[in-house]
């Protein structure tokens, strides 16, 4: 296992200046087109809604008014509509934002208008040879889910909100009983883990994962859980 | 399944971040499993295009249709190499009939249109249920990450199309323009009349569906089978699993290290008693005898503990008015004279380093070149050899630049003569009238150093000023001189012929 490549994963891990590591969990194609889906949605139907709108003023002021008030339109929706959405506060387009999406700097940091201008303006190369070809490709081929506009203006696709698990936790133990040994975070983490979602777990599940944990418990079976759960209230109360 | 194998990190995720570790797991093994599927699918492919082959639109549907076959290739692959088993080509090839034939009926009719069929998948073919447990298991799978399935199915049909159409129009790109022509023109009838499509526009469907199939297929497959571990990660546990399974193996290592740490202190007290032969075969009565040895020799001189008390005499603590202790200072002998010294030197060094600063600011505004001017031989050392990578030597230039220069006029070469006279101008003020011209200085420096020189001979200055503005006309404005005028220059020398020219 030791020279095997590391586990698969679509985290980016970013060190901070202070030496704090956080992880961006990058969002990859099937998502993204998804979110352009909505976005092409809602563009046609700004486009139809300023159709109808043009062709009355058309009636108004002459037709040539109204088309070159519709041409004008299109090309402010089509150029500006993600790079303005996506310099924004939001960070995302009304379509990433469905999704729980949003466009960060690699480094984690909200991205400029410069930036969402370049990424946006490549939007062109990307759509090449038609229907997104390139964009797509390169998107499902390097290695952070970027499509070419993402690699020139270094920019990422994340989701914002994290996943939050379906908390079923079983009764409280009575007494909290100190580990016998110093735990790491991780495996805190897990007890504390295992506590919460056991409730969504058969009873024979509950004490096979409470056995591999024997090694702390120093016991097995429904007495061993039982420790466990202690264990875990000690950590809690501990907090 | 030997879930510490696991070739993806496992941790609870939302519905589409296991879509995205799908399509990363799919991405490392892409290559085996297109291999695979070159070799397996597209003979499938072959055959069925030459028995449906008057049927072209039949056969577009029938592709689409048994997608299912399919994503048991790229499913088996995935599947093992996920744990740490990477099926060779033998192994796939051994277990394709099977994979083929079973249960083909089921997948292709009643699991066919399940939007969550990706998720689904696993649970037929890896885990081989049936009837009433298949379908209790799925539910129970599809509460966590259904709803990811079926739109992921969407998304799936959404990134079909976009993959047709990209390879549609990058095909009509690489096309000649007479073939895209008539492609075009039989698209084209396509909607003006009613006699079906035409026989080459469906063939170039079906090639292109085919191929959008081979490219998406395996990331779909790899998604579903990354939700179905997702959702199983979640309704058993996995992750707490392996936590507790890495847990215990550090406690058990953690114990054991101990242990052996502690037989290795057993091990060091015999080394050091050699001699010493007691039995001391059980471990219980290793131990005090192993801290008496500890004990004796930690009694022994080379472990004494050695101390010394330094009195300090107490004046030059009270010498000392700030609250610093110093004290330790006073076991040191008067340094004040090297102090002296250092301050000297630290004096010497300012006023060298405002001396140079001011002889720098002072030069930069020309204080000095009445100092310069003169005889001094620095200066004189660092006369530049070359001008704007001109040559002003007077070794590189003729006796009599002048003449030299009237002879080019006669030949037509006005650009040459006015360098001529140019080069030999400079180095007249270089040579003789020690100019202090540096080899980075411009035609413009140049001449506003001319100007500064108090002593020059009027004459030669608005010589050198109306010649440096014919040769910038000449040399970079490329404009017609007036050729009269470069005679008159030519004419108007106003040097001496110098002696230690080139002949």
């Amino acid at each position: 296992m030791t020279d095997s490549p590391p586990r698969i994963d679509t985290l980016q891990s970013i060190e901070l200046a202070e030496g704090v590591e956080i992880r961006l969990r990058i969002a990859g194609p099937y998502v993204r087109s998804f979110a352009y889906a909505i976005d092409l949605m809602i563009q046609l139907g700004i486009f139809i809604g300023l159709a109808m709108i043009t062709s009355v003023v058309g009636i108004a002021l002459g037709q040539n008014v109204g088309q070159g008030v519709l041409l004008l339109g299109m090309f402010i929706l089509h150029w500006f509509y993600q790079i303005l959405f996506e310099a924004g506060k939001k960070g995302a387009s009304p379509g990433k934002r469905a999704m729980g999406l949003r466009v960060v700097d690699q480094s984690g940091i909200p991205i400029s208008f410069g930036q969402s201008f370049l990424r946006n303006m490549l939007r062109g190369v990307d759509a090449l040879p038609g229907f997104y070809g390139i964009g797509l490709f390169s998107c499902f081929a390097s290695k952070k889910f970027q499509r070419l506009g993402d690699m020139a203006a270094n920019t990422l696709v994340i989701y914002e909100r994290p996943f939050t698990q379906r908390v079923s936790a079983l009764p409280p133990a009575l007494e909290a009983i100190a580990p016998t040994m110093p735990l790491e975070r991780e495996e805190q983490a897990a007890i504390l883990d295992f506590k919460n979602r056991a409730g969504q777990w058969s009873e024979a599940r509950q004490l096979e994962l409470s056995d591999h944990a024997s090694e702390l418990t120093k016991s097995e079976g429904r007495e061993g859980l039982a420790k466990l759960l202690a264990i875990a209230k000690w950590l809690n109360d501990r907090k | 399944m030997q879930l510490d194998k696991v070739q993806a990190e496992i941790r609870p995720r939302s519905p589409w971040e296991s879509v995205d570790l799908g399509c990363a797991l799919t991405r490392r093994y892409l290559l085996d499993i297109w291999k695979m599927w070159a070799l397996l699918i597209w003979p499938m492919w072959a055959l069925l295009a030459y028995v449906l082959s008057d049927w072209p639109i039949l056969i577009i549907f029938i592709v689409w249709w048994l997608k299912p076959i399919y994503d048991r290739l790229p499913l088996y692959i995935l599947s093992r190499a996920m744990f740490d088993a990477r099926p060779t080509a033998k192994q796939v090839l051994l277990a394709w009939p099977k994979l083929v034939i079973k249960r083909l009926p089921f997948s292709l009719l009643m699991a066919r249109f399940s939007p969550g069929r990706s998720l689904n998948l696993p649970v037929s073919e890896l885990e081989g249920l049936k009837g009433t447990d298949y379908r209790h298991r799925v539910a129970l799978l599809e509460r966590n990450g259904g709803e990811g399935a079926s739109m992921t199915t969407f998304a799936g049909l959404f990134l079909e199309f976009i993959v047709t159409g990209a390879l549609a129009a990058g095909i009509m790109f690489m096309l000649p323009p007479t073939v895209a022509n008539e492609l075009w023109i039989s698209i084209g009838q396509l909607f003006s009349e009613a006699d079906g499509i035409p026989a080459e526009i469906a063939w170039f469907i079906v090639v292109i569906q085919m191929c959008a199939i081979t490219l998406l297929e395996p990331f779909y497959v790899g998604s579903g089978f990354a939700l179905y571990l997702n959702s199983r990660t979640l309704t058993e546990g996995w992750d707490v699993e392996l936590a507790f399974r890495r847990m215990s193996e550090r406690i058990h290592g953690v114990v054991n290290k101990s242990k052996s740490s502690i037989i290795s202190l057993i091990a060091l007290g015999f080394f050091l008693m050699a001699g010493w032969s007691t039995n001391l075969s059980a471990e219980e009565e290793a131990y005090p005898q192993a801290k008496q040895a500890v004990e004796q020799v930690m009694e022994g001189e080379e472990f004494t503990i050695h101390t010394r008390k330094v009195r300090v005499s107490q004046e030059s603590t009270s010498n000392n008015a700030d609250s610093h202790d110093l004290s330790w200072l006073s076991g040191f002998p008067n340094l004040g004279w090297l102090a002296k010294l250092v301050e000297i030197f630290i004096w010497f060094l300012v006023i060298c380093v405002v001396s140079w600063i001011v002889y720098l600011v002072s030069k930069q505004l020309g204080l000095l070149a009445n100092i310069s001017s003169g005889p001094n031989k620095l200066e004189r050392k660092a006369v530049a050899s070359s001008v704007m990578g001109m040559d002003i030597r007077p070794e590189s230039m003729s006796n009599d630049p002048a003449s030299e220069a009237l002879q080019a006029w006669r030949d037509g070469n006005t650009h040459l003569a006015l360098s001529l006279l140019y080069r030999g101008s400079l180095m007249q003020f270089v040579t003789h009238r020690n100019l202090p011209v540096q080899s980075g200085d411009t035609e413009r420096d140049c001449l506003l150093k001319v100007k500064s020189q108090p002593e020059l001979v009027e004459r030669e200055v608005s010589y050198f000023e109306s010649l440096t503005q014919m040769w910038i006309l000449e040399a970079y404005a490329q404009q017609q001189t007036d050729s009269e005028m470069v005679r008159r220059l030519c004419e108007a020398w106003p040097f001496a012929a110098v002696e230690g020219g080139r002949k």
